[in-house]
């Protein structure tokens, strides 16, 4: 009985929200909180994925803080170690020949490498990195429901004081 | 001497009503919740914006998985709102391993009342009928003449916006204006009324208040504000609750008492009166036993948990549970069914979009069996119908701008089918005492044990196929495509209608309640929440429960003023 549109992505995809169990394969051990590398890591691919542009980017949105925040006080330990393993794989991609160098390039460069790489996930559905849809998927989750994403990025009434069944097309909504 | 004129077991969704309805029949009013208080500052979460929630308004795994084995799944439950819904750990209850039951509860004051969908539709004068003419369970022992006044009653208080129709399936009632369709539902409708004479869509009834009466502002409701928020809590008072409505209107009269975190463990009945005197209480934290008399005793804990209380409180008797001559209390046990949804996208509407949160949906009201015969089932199924255009999504290829670019404009308008339909009333779909088990309060935990059989797998079968065909015919391309051979079929309880329990009917050999909610057995107990309903129908029981719950309540304030009970 809701039209969210995780509902509708799910009839539409037939693709469970949290799919990292069953797409990903390398389920790795428990862990009790995510490392301060890995959250780096992660913090240089959110603002890959959304940069900055006319409009503020992950960054702005904190969205390094708010999946940190989630892996470590909502993600279970083997959630946790699940994720770790997945960074640990994207990072190993990014990285290429040289250790550290995706999070040392510049942005073009970073962008390039990313670019790629999600170029692939998405062009198959047998990725042996597919578990990065799941990682994309929580990044623009967590950007989308912050305050800039929202606000800025999207569209969000708090008060909207009416509906309007065939109001003019703008910019999506934050929330449905 | 008692304690009070009358008590009221459960401040939920019926009870509320019983509450407002006594009380302003000038009788002084006990309820009793076994739940904790509900502050509106403090317990709704409708005014945190959504970068103020928690890890996403995800409850943590580990809790999730610990504390709500079974409410865990429940589309409305979030983090802000978790403390809405029971932890499983600390209220148990079995079934057989091959047969889950999802019992979906919130125990605290208001009761289910407060996150409930407000889909509120009347029982037709066929749906009264139909047990008698296809002879399945036995056959109400009122009409939907009885009924419709109260209907009226409690819509205009409730406040249930809608559209009228005249449709012989789905009666008319006092609406408030409607909501608006979105232009997909526009679409949608225009064609298949169009392809099918004997098919409507209408707007869903909601009872959210699309403009305001006195009698609402009276009791500090306001309108609605359109931001789909309703499952946390209403700040505006705008969707009905007992919080926002029942009980506001209740206070106001000085003759009710609310006590809180007061478990209903048991009814005594005086053998030498044929009369129940009085309501045993445990403290739901202290677990200290109380007793409270009153002249009458309503049960309204919710279908399960009021066949619960009267399995419960033995006597010599009636040693099978309380008003229990006919065997029938915990029987016929009956949810809704649902099946597979079915999702289309609608084209040549791209110039439109929507503005607002509307807190409601469209409908397809039943027509099989109604203005469709000769079909492979009895009974039927409606559908609600969801649409939107789906929005931001991060499973999409593409980064940095050009991610960002792709989700800034909306995408394809989607409209989804999803099936509803009736089920019978078994009589071994049951709920009886686990035989060795107790909860934390030393009270025998449920044992229930009811399943989905042939005609509500053969309704869900009829309903996959059907939507294919209503999108496919509407020029709706499917985006899944289910086989109609292998629907999914909800296991019950997951409709959270659950219903039948102590069921009504003219003959107290094969019923527990009369025409008037009361007790063949013990004149002055009534049971109006779902345990009366005699068949399930296949609208949204809500609205019959308060309706039943208002004429019963009157109807023993009557009786007591002509000292008949
Ligand atoms: C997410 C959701 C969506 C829903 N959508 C709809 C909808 O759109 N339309 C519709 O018609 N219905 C809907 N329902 C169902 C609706 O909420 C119920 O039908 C309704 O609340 C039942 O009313 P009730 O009075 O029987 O029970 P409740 O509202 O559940 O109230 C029962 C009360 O009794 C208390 N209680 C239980 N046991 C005891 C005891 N032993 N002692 C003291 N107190 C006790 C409980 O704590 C509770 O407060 C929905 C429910 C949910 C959860
Ligand atoms: S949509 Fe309306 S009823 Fe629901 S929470 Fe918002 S204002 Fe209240």
């Amino acid at each position: 009985m809701n039209t969210s549109r995780r509902d509708i992505l799910q009839a539409m995809m037939a693709l469970p929200m949290v799919s990292l169990v069953a797409s990903c394969g390398m389920g790795g051990a428990g862990k009790a909180v995510m490392g301060k590398d890995e959250l780096a890591f992660l913090s240089s691919l959110s603002d890959t994925m959304i940069p900055t542009t006319d409009t503020p980017g992950a960054l702005a949105g904190k969205v390094p803080q708010t999946l940190g925040e989630l892996l470590n006080s909502w993600a279970s330990a083997e959630t946790r170690g699940r994720w770790s393993t997945t960074l640990a794989a994207l990072k190993k991609e990014l990285d290429g020949d040289k250790a550290g160098s995706f999070q040392a390039a510049d942005a073009a460069e970073r962008a390039k490498r990313l670019g790629k790489l999600d170029a692939a996930v998405f062009g198959s559905n047998e990725h042996p990195l597919k578990a990065y849809r799941e990682v994309k998927s929580t990044i623009a989750t967590a950007y989308y429901m912050s305050e800039p994403g929202a606000n800025e990025e999207l569209r969000y009434e708090a008060v909207p004081g009416r509906f309007e069944g065939s109001a003019p097309l703008g910019k999506t909504w934050a929330t449905s | 001497m008692s304690d009070f004129d009358a008590i009221v077991v459960g401040s939920g969704m019926s009870g509320g009503w019983v509450a407002k309805e006594l009380t302003e029949r000038g009788l002084k009013v006990l309820v009793i919740e076994r739940g904790k208080d509900i502050d509106p500052l403090k317990d709704y979460s409708d005014m945190k914006q959504p970068w103020e929630k928690k890890n996403l308004d995800r409850v943590a795994e580990d809790e999730l998985k610990r504390d709500y084995a079974v409410q865990g799944d429940v589309y409305a439950m979030f983090e802000s709102n978790k403390h809405f819904w029971v932890k499983d750990i600390d209220h148990p209850y079995e079934s057989p391993e091959d047969r889950p039951y999802k019992w979906r509860r919130g125990y605290h004051l208001g009761g289910r009342s407060l996150m409930w969908a407000r889909m509120s539709y009347r029982l037709a004068p066929l749906d009264f009928e139909s047990n008698l003419k296809d002879g399945h369970g036995v056959d109400w022992p009122i009409r939907y003449e009885d009924i419709a006044p109260w209907y009226d009653k409690v819509e205009t208080f409730a406040g249930v916006s809608g559209s009228k129709e005249g449709l012989a399936q789905l009666p008319d009632g006092q609406f408030l204006p409607p909501f608006e369709m979105t232009a997909a539902e526009k679409v949608l409708k225009e064609r298949l009324e169009a392809n099918y004479p004997t098919r409507k869509m209408i707007i869903a009834r909601s009872a959210n208040l699309k403009t305001a009466t006195e009698e609402h502002l009276a009791l500090g409701r306001g309108p609605c504000q359109s931001r789909n928020l309703c499952f946390h809590g209403c700040s505006y008072g705008a969707y009905f609750s007992s919080n926002s409505a029942t009980l506001p209107a209740a206070k106001r009269t000085g003759n009710l008492t609310i006590v809180t975190d007061a478990i209903a463990h048991s009814v005594n009945y005086d053998a030498k009166t044929k009369r129940v005197t009085s309501v045993n209480v445990i403290d739901a934290n202290t677990k200290e036993k109380r007793t409270y008399t009153g002249k009458v005793v309503f049960l309204n804990a919710s279908a399960i948990a009021s066949a619960m209380i009267l399995l419960n409180s033995k006597s010599e008797a009636f040693p099978n549970g309380l008003a229990n001559s006919s065997d029938q209390v915990g029987r016929n046990l009956m949810d809704h069914v649902g099946g597979t949804q079915v999702t289309g996208i609608v084209r040549g509407i791209e110039d439109k979009y929507t503005f607002g949160r509307r807190p409601t949906v469209s409908y397809i009201p039943r027509y099989g069996n109604v203005t469709e015969k000769d079909k492979p089932y009895d009974r039927g199924f409606a559908f609600q119908v969801y649409s939107g255009r789906s929005g931001w999504y991060g499973e999409r290829p593409g980064i940095g701008q050009e991610f960002k670019l792709a989700n800034r404009m909306p995408g394809d308008w989607t409209i989804t089918l999803d099936p509803m339909g009736e089920v019978l009333p078994y009589s071994d779909n049951r709920v009886t005492q686990h035989k060795s088990k107790t909860d934390k309060w030393g009270m025998p935990i449920a044992y229930i044990d009811a399943t989905m059989r042939q005609n509500e797998t053969a309704l869900m079968e009829a309903a996959v196929a059907d939507a294919i065909e209503i999108l496919t015919k509407a020029k709706i391309e499917v985006l899944n495509n289910p086989d109609p051979k292998k629907p999914n079929v909800s296991p019950p309880g997951q409709k959270i209608h659950e219903m039948g329990t102590a069921r009504m009917g003219r003959d107290p050999k094969t019923s527990v309640l009369n025409g008037w909610n009361q007790a063949h057995d013990v004149p002055n107990l009534f049971v109006t929440d779902g345990a009366f309903m005699t068949s399930s129908a296949a609208q949204n029981p809500s609205l019959t429960y308060m309706a039943f719950s208002a004429r019963a309540a009157n109807h023993a304030a009557d009786l007591l003023k002509e000292g008949k009970i």
